[in-house]
């Protein structure tokens, strides 16, 4: 009997095929591995009750991963012809849930060994050669259990505690509230994130996986006002290695749920793992809609990062890669990079122009007297802006007396801002529309210049201003309209989408750039793109550098 | 038989949206109930050729839009086939007229147009503020409007329920920007 197991693996690292073969390896059975794609394949011929028991192994061992998004398993009459070279390969992930539940009974047991090993994920943790220092020098301790609850202590008396491992290098210290956006923290367990974040039961799942990421989760509205705070995001993870996870356990005996982790300079205590060259495998994700969007991954292969910088062109070299990554260089792909950092682009790649084509870049503006100015030319222009001033002369004069204005970049986010300066608003167009609640919002005006050629397209700032004014001028609050200005950029994209398409038949559209791993951007856009376009992203690489 | 009731105009220009403002109201106002029909409401804005998809979905569509006529005045209503269109039909009223027209020809010329009327009023042009106010004429055309396009559901065996009878034309459009359609397209 064969059976074929399917994974649907969306990363082109081999910790899976690695974790796999490591499961099977010693087992006295025929079995085929390779990846295809997105696919692992697994073939295992036997009878069928070694097979059974074969299955309910890996079911109990091989950990979860961030990049599995589905599995299947089915009998088929034999293996096919695919290419099983093997490989040989070593995953360089802190600790799997085979190590957790190891190191959990020997460390109960007053863990002493020299060395930790786990024939699963290959981690290892020289135990032996860990070393404690404080200002005055080395530290003596008489067992693992001994220091690490010693640490415990000092961390929950204020001190700050160096830890550095084969796995990571970090400060760590007391958690007492939470004093800036996106602060990193490591929870104890999973059971307590609940305290201070909105906790969905997917992501408790993604922060237990192999890769152990540090996710960003919505502060909740109890925390955030018990404790008079007005953020949105908090980074936590739990534990990055085994000598961190056995210290949570530690922390939570002394009722301690997060600490704080960052990269310093200062602390009072070192304990550090001797001889172990840094392994860095942080890696940082959002979840948004079902989708994982990574923003951080320092296990990134060398070759995307001499890629991406091998362009100047943030967007190009995002588009590059994502293009390396999902192997599209025989596609028609059009690439959607929205960035609040870096020059926004459209850009189309398609083997016919064996290359990319600019589509669309924002040209910034001067000034809002500019615009007003440009907007006026024309007879209801004209009287728009009159009607403008009229009522609405704070805002008016506020815009037109403001100086140059100073964009960030090239993009829709500079756009709004200018749009939000220009139209009195007083806070951000993004934040506004997250706090509209309407249904929909007014359709605002994103055109394009007409021009018959398909690329270099000119965005028309005037009718952007211009019909938001008038919105203005039909009474629509400041939130609804920031609503309609981030919606109907949504559609404006759709429409590119769809203008390109008669153009070059699209095999797909690809997301890049920090504003797509915004989840009502990210919503917004995915409903406006027609179902007939599959979309497509990095899949290790960050979703912008 | 599915069918698709397309509202068409650009709601900054007073009466020029009424055909957007037009279909929410009828929205709003009523439930279309049928075992064998399907009945989806759109509020096509200015969207133009990217309707092109939606529309060749549907068996039959009611286009609702201003337009211009020879010897017409402001609040008169119009039905007809869109293939058997009045010769006193102008459709040069405004950009998003054109566009309208440009966009049922291309699907015409591709052979996938389904059976179209037209729902039209002639909108009486104000060049004022920007607002969401529309003319007393066209307030006064909507009982035509509503009468005629209803009477064109029963015809095809659509069992037509009051949902909402408080709701005027006026009010629909000061809100009609921010709504939701409840009869989203089905197909």
């Amino acid at each position: 009997m064969i059976l074929e197991y399917k994974f649907e693996y969306l990363s082109n690292n081999n910790n899976y095929l690695n974790f796999l073969n490591n499961i099977l390896k010693t087992k006295d059975l025929e079995y085929k591995l390779c990846k295809e794609g997105d696919f692992i394949y697994l073939y295992i011929q036997d009878e069928e009750e070694t097979l059974l028991e074969i299955s309910n192994e890996i079911a109990l061992k091989l950990p979860m991963s961030i990049f599995l998004k589905n599995y299947t398993l089915e009998v088929v009459p034999q293996i096919p012809q695919k290419d099983f070279t093997k490989m040989t390969v070593s995953s360089k992930l802190p600790y799997c849930s085979n190590c957790v539940a190891k190191i959990e009974n020997e460390y109960s047991s007053n863990f002493s060994k020299d060395l930790f090993s786990c024939d699963i994920c290959d981690t290892i943790c020289k135990v032996k050669t860990l070393k404690l220092f404080d200002k005055e020098g080395l530290k003596n301790y008489t067992s693992i259990k001994d220091l690490l609850v010693q640490l415990a202590k000092e961390i929950n008396n204020n001190k700050k505690v160096r830890i550095k491992t084969k796995y990571l290098d970090y400060v760590f210290s007391k958690f007492e509230k939470i004093e800036k956006n996106n602060q990193n923290i490591i929870a104890s367990s999973i059971d307590c994130i609940g305290k201070l974040a909105v906790a969905s039961q997917e992501k408790k799942i993604l922060l237990s996986s192999v890769e152990k990421p540090s996710i960003l989760f919505n502060i909740n509205e109890i925390y955030k006002r018990t404790n008079n705070i007005d953020y949105e995001k908090i980074n936590i993870s739990l534990a990055k290695d085994l000598i961190t996870f056995l210290l949570s356990k530690e922390l939570s005996a002394l009722g301690i749920d997060f600490v704080n982790y960052s990269k310093a300079d200062e602390y009072d205590f070192l304990l550090e793992e001797q001889d172990a060259n840094l392994s860095d495998s942080n890696i940082e994700i959002s979840l948004v809609d079902d989708k994982i969007f990574i923003l951080k991954n320092e296990s990134v292969e060398e070759k995307l990062k001499e890629l991406y910088n091998s362009f100047e062109e943030k967007a190009k070299a995002q588009f590059m890669v994502l293009l390396n990554e999902n192997d599209f260089f025989e596609k028609n792909i059009l690439n959607l990079y929205c960035s609040k950092k870096y020059e926004e682009q459209i850009s189309l790649y398609a083997p016919k122009i064996d290359g990319i084509l600019d589509i669309l870049n924002y040209k910034m503006p001067k000034n809002v007297s500019e615009i007003f100015e440009k907007i006026a030319l024309e007879d209801t222009g004209k009287r728009l802006i009159e009607n403008y001033k009229l009522k609405f002369p704070k805002e008016y004069e506020k815009a037109l007396c403001s100086a140059d204005f100073d964009f960030k970049n090239s993009s829709i986010s500079s756009l709004w801002e200018f749009a939000s300066l220009a139209l009195g608003f007083k806070n951000n167009i993004l934040v506004n529309a997250k706090k509209a609640l309407l249904q929909k919002g007014p359709r605002v005006d994103y055109k394009l210049i007409a021009s018959d050629k398909i690329y270099n397209k000119k965005f028309d700032l005037v009718r952007f201003i211009k019909s938001g004014i008038s919105f203005r001028l039909a009474g629509v609050d400041e939130n609804s309209l920031s609503l309609g200005y981030v919606e109907s950029f949504a559609y404006f994209l759709a429409n590119i989408v769809d203008e390109v398409n008669l153009e070059f038949e699209l095999d797909g559209v690809s997301l890049s750039g920090d504003l797509i791993a915004d989840e009502f951007v990210h919503k917004l856009i995915k409903k406006a793109i027609t179902k007939n376009f599959k979309l497509f992203y990095n899949k290790d690489f960050p979703i912008q550098l | 038989m599915n069918i698709l009731i397309l509202g068409i105009g650009n709601i900054l220009f007073q009466d020029e949206g009424i055909g957007a403002h037009f279909i929410h109201y009828i929205d709003e106002k009523y439930e279309f109930i049928s075992k064998e029909h399907t009945v989806s409401i759109v509020d096509g804005g200015t969207l133009a050729q990217r309707l092109i998809p939606l529309i060749i979905k549907y068996d039959k569509v009611f286009v609702v839009d201003c337009i211009d006529a020879l010897n017409s005045k402001a609040g008169d209503v119009y039905f007809f086939d869109y293939l058997k269109a009045p010769a006193e039909i102008d459709w040069q009223g405004s950009a998003h007229e054109v566009e309208m027209l440009q966009t049922l020809n291309m699907i015409k010329m591709n052979g996938d147009l389904p059976s179209t009327n037209v729902l039209g009023v002639i909108p009486k042009r104000v060049a004022d503020d920007t607002t969401f106010d529309l003319s007393q004429e066209i307030i006064r055309a909507v009982a035509t409007m509503e009468h005629t396009l209803i009477e064109a559901l029963k015809d095809l065996n659509i069992e037509i329920k009051k949902r909402n009878e408080e709701m005027s034309i006026e009010q629909m459009a000061q809100i009609s920007y921010k709504r939701k359609i409840i009869n989203d397209p089905r197909v």
